[in-house]
């Protein structure tokens, strides 16, 4: 071979090389490993050549080529684990990616149910605007909290059932604060609507099970309720129904912070004309609330609400109830570090009620509470931890047809401090592990120590495997704690195992749960108490919840079944309040410019002890009761069908909404209670306060 | 004595479980040349996606921005930033041509960046407002979510204008925002013309050295502002603003042919 031809096929080959590296390519496909979905990731190679892949999650990409004919590329997309491989030149890849694990603050590691729209945080949900929508629940959260899974109680009365649980069981709290009285109406049997206005309401959890540390005092539940907080844009609304009036305000205040506001007022008038209700009924609603939000620099900000609710019912000129709710708090915020924050809480909270039934009985009680608490976190991203302290004195007195012989104080100081760990131990599996300390004033027997452990494990990026196991204890009564120093807190072990399968378009979930009572207090003779009560809840829930973008459905059914040893009741009997079965389904659809819901609700009847007979006292000269065996027959169930909707439209350039609801549209006669007369000779069925209703209102937003 | 023994078992637990926290990201630079090269060349293709509104453009900025992502360690908060907006015109690009599906994932994708740029820099208030756009992009694809999707893209930018409200682009952004919501909800033209006016009174100041810096949107906000003027037959005041876009960059297709079409309906 020439020289000359050398340095031709030199040149060539070169330019065939070059031309051969140009020509190289990878390909393949890029997906999920777990879902085999594809994935549009990027695929990056040593050199910095890239693409991206596409919907179908296939790429292609030039690469130069190697005497080896493999080549080292990286493939990334957000939210996945980067993967680093040699790929053959020519090969058809099959690349899976992994998901990067979640922080430790994204995942509910309990089997709390919350209101959010955040699906991330991989939970069961109801968002904000639900609490509207949900057919029945009178834009009350605690009315909405009734279809979330746990929640035993029938729609009738405002109070939480939580898992067989006594309502004294679930403890509230707004923005941090514990609200003694939560309810607008506390009557001795049941307690209606909520103090608590949708309009200023933020968010709100309702924990069922393996309860966060920081909520002391309390064995079955609690509901933790946040105000609105900092507003960067003057919004609110005005709303006028045959209830009454609604108004809400927020608005920022330049330089300073903001303040959110709110007044509502109710007359029952004309809503009892409307629904040619008979009697002399009054229902006067007054709620005044007020939040501002100062920021005092990047990293501190304080704030300073007001709460006021007035209630007054009343039956002619037979009986009136009347009750005065009002909070004053201040708390301040400081972030301490990028990672650090703190809060502190100081509160003062009034409860005034008056029960009146002339010539009869009268009953003024007041319930004063000074508390204050501290709360920390420190956010770690593999390992959230929390933790604070907090102390409670509560001033509580009962005057009965104003005599002071009929008089009855107490006082108490209760504290408690906490330290909770939410962690990441692997990729899948979150724990928290914390615990609780806390301590009364009116015992002598010191403080009790709360240990609680909970686990998620993500199964799949959708499906969740979650245990909890807690120990909760609650002082109760403190007139019951007054009477015997040496008692004991209440207390219960819960264990509970859920599956929720969380998805873009459904939550589900699926739980059995335990709940072992133990130092109930029990009365013994000659007017003593002791903790030698016991009892249990068990059960099994169903959540369901569908979303489509025409419809959404809902549909829960909780079983339970429980027994308790208590107060009065020396054996174990059926707990009354175990409503062995409860059902709701609601339909909602979502129309252009609107929605329409339908509920329907049932429920087996919970257990009361049977009046056998009656026998003469020659002694009192009277009849006296005798009583079956505790708690032995049940109320007929419960049923009821709720309608709603609403309408928007534009009037003047602004949007106008109409609602409406009818409660109770088949008029279903349900049984609250049994009540008897004096000589015990007939039966008077006391039916629920909610006949058939029509509601109808507009309510024009301002944005 | 019991407290302090589970004070201790506590303290240990922890001691065992805890790992260091996570090292917070450094400097804001790009070192290597071959990534600076790469930003400048992603840098220039989304610009030249802006003027010939072209999908392939942004989409090859944002392949190169990802790229530059990949390769730069500690993560850098702007080139996270970059990918998102890529995302946003991708997202736009997409809802004119009823691509929903793609507008989703465009939007959804956008937001997870900005969510990381926002963890590693929670003063990064350019980063928020682009975030709440994006989710506001969103309620083309969920018309049935309006009231969440649109109060959360809302509170979004508020608190991004709230905080930097001599940012121009932050205005700009709420300004668009403004234009598309309904005017029963307070939005409309007549609501976006001052955060536009804002916006471009703002750019007029701004002086962005840092190539890795955001400048974009001068040349947007004033055509923006142009055809608000022109739906209000303010036809003079329309073509004075889209030739200062022209100004600020002449090769701005929107702007060169609203400003044809104008001329040509009233000749100076």
């Amino acid at each position: 071979m020439s020289r000359a031809n050398f340095f031709f096929l030199f040149f060539i080959s070169l330019i065939g090389g070059l031309h051969a590296q140009e020509a190289a390519w990878i390909e393949g496909r890029i997906f999920d490993k777990e879902t085999k979905d594809p994935l549009p990731a990027y695929v990056l190679t040593e050199d910095g050549r890239g693409s991206s892949a596409d919907a179908n999650g296939r790429f292609k990409l030039a690469v130069p080529l190697r005497p080896s004919g493999k080549v080292k590329i990286s493939i990334w997309l957000i939210g996945y684990k980067k993967k680093d491989i040699e790929a053959e030149i020519g090969k058809s890849l099959e690349i899976g990616l992994e998901l990067e694990p979640l922080p430790a603050r994204e995942i509910m590691v309990t089997a709390d149910s919350i209101v959010s729209d955040e699906k991330s945080r991989k939970t069961v949900t109801l968002n904000k605007m639900e609490v509207y929508t949900i057919p029945g629940a009178a834009a009350d959260p605690l009315y909405a909290s009734h279809v979330l899974p746990g929640v035993n109680s029938p729609p009738d009365a405002s109070s939480l059932l939580i898992r067989g649980g006594a309502p004294d069981e679930v403890a509230y709290l707004f923005d941090g604060i514990e609200i003694r009285h939560p309810f607008l109406s506390e009557a001795l049997h049941e307690s209606y609507f909520s103090i608590f206005d949708n309009q200023i309401v933020e968010n709100f959890s309702v924990a069922t099970s393996g309860f966060h540390p920081k909520y002391g005092d309390a064995l079955s539940g609690v509901m933790d309720i946040s105000a609105k907080d900092l507003v960067t844009k003057s919004e609110g609304g005005l709303g006028l129904s045959i209830m009454g009036l609604n108004s809400y305000a927020g608005f920022p205040i330049r330089g300073v912070g903001s303040f959110v506001g709110s007044y509502n007022r109710g007359y029952s008038d004309l809503l009892t004309k409307l629904n040619s209700r008979g009697g002399e009924h009054e229902f006067r609603t007054e709620q005044i609330f007020g939040k501002f939000h100062v920021r005092i620099d990047k990293s501190n900000q304080l704030r300073v609400y007001g709460l006021y609710d007035g209630y007054r019912y009343a039956e002619g000129s037979s009986f009136s109830v009347a009750s005065k709710n009002s909070l004053g708090a201040l708390s301040w915020t400081s972030s301490l570090a990028k990672n650090i924050a703190a809060t502190l809480t100081a509160s003062a909270t009034r409860y005034d009620m008056t029960f009146d039934q002339p010539e009869s009985i009268r009953v003024e009680s007041r319930d004063d509470v000074l508390q204050s608490r501290l709360d920390a976190v420190w956010d770690l991203d593999r390992h959230f931890l929390e933790f604070g302290a907090d102390i409670q004195s509560r001033r509580l007195e009962t005057e009965l047809d104003g005599s002071s012989t009929n008089e009855y104080r107490t006082r108490a100081t209760r504290s408690g401090f906490y330290v909770n760990d939410k962690f990441r131990l692997s990729d899948r599996l979150y724990v928290n592990l914390g615990c609780r300390a806390q301590a009364l004033s009116l015992l002598d027997r010191g403080w009790s120590f709360d240990p609680r452990a909970s686990a998620a494990f993500l199964l799949t990026q959708r499906d969740i495997l979650r245990l909890s196991a807690g120990w909760y204890h609650q002082f109760g009564d403190y007139f019951v704690l007054a009477r015997n120093r040496d008692l004991r807190p209440k207390s219960a072990v819960h264990i509970a195992l859920s599956y929720d399968r969380i998805t873009e378009a459904m939550d589900l979930r699926a739980t059995l749960y335990d709940k072992e009572y133990r130092r109930l207090f029990l009365d013994g003779a000659d007017e003593t108490v002791g903790n030698g009560g016991t009892g249990y809840a068990r059960g099994a829930e169903f959540f369901v919840k569908k979303k489509d973008k025409k419809y959404e459905i809902l549909f829960v059914y909780n079983f339970l079944h429980s027994k308790r040893k208590e107060n009065d009741v020396p054996v174990l009997a059926p707990s009354p309040w175990e409503i062995a079965h409860s059902v709701t389904g609601i339909f909602t659809w979502k129309l252009k410019r609107g929605s329409l819901g339908i509920r329907y609700s049932t429920a087996s009847g919970r257990p009361f002890t049977p009046l056998l007979e009656r026998e003469w006292d020659s002694l009192s000269q009277g009849y006296l009761p005798v009583w079956g065996a505790p708690f032995s027959d049940r109320y007929p169930a419960y049923q009821r069908m709720d309608l709603n909707g609403s309408l928007q439209f534009d009037m003047f350039k602004r949007m106008v909404i109409f609602f409406f609801g009818i409660t109770n549209v088949l008029n279903n006669g349900n049984i609250s209670r049994y009540e008897y007369g004096n000589d015990f000779s007939g039966r008077k069925d006391q039916q629920s306060i909610f006949g058939r209703s029509l509601f109808v209102g507009l309510y024009v937003p301002f944005f | 004595m019991m407290m302090r023994r589970w004070a201790l078992s506590l303290f240990l637990l922890a001691t065992v479980l805890w790992l260091p926290a996570a090292a917070v990201s450094g400097a804001q630079t790009l070192n290597d040349p071959a990534v600076l090269k790469s930003f400048q060349e992603a840098k220039t293709k989304w610009q030249a996606g802006v003027n010939a509104w072209n999908r392939d453009l942004f989409k090859e900025a944002r392949d190169l921005f990802l790229g530059c992502l990949m390769r730069t360690k500690p993560e850098n908060v702007y080139l996270e930033y970059y990918v998102a907006l890529a995302d946003l015109q991708l997202a736009s690009y997409a809802i004119a041509t009823e691509d929903m599906a793609e507008c989703e994932r465009a939007a959804l994708e956008g937001q997870q960046y900005l969510e990381k740029a926002m963890a590693l820099d929670p003063g990064f208030a350019e980063a928020e407002a682009v975030y709440g756009y994006l989710i506001g992009l969103q309620l083309a694809v969920h018309p049935e979510q309006a009231m969440i999707l649109g109060l959360k893209s809302r509170q979004h930018l508020e608190r991004a204008l709230a905080a930097e409200p001599d940012n121009p682009r932050i205005q700009f952004l709420k300004g668009f925002y403004q234009l598309y919501v309904p005017e029963a909800f307070g939005g409309g033209p007549d609501s976006a013309l001052p955060f536009f006016e804002k916006a471009i009174a703002l750019f007029e100041k701004e002086n962005i050295i840092d190539p890795l810096k955001p400048s974009w949107g001068k040349d947007t906000a004033l055509t923006n502002a142009a055809l608000i003027y022109k739906e209000k037959k303010n036809e003079a005041k329309a073509i004075e603003l889209l030739k200062k876009a022209l100004a600020a960059n002449p090769d701005y297709g929107q702007a060169k042919s609203e400003l044809a079409a104008l001329e040509k309906k009233a000749p100076l």
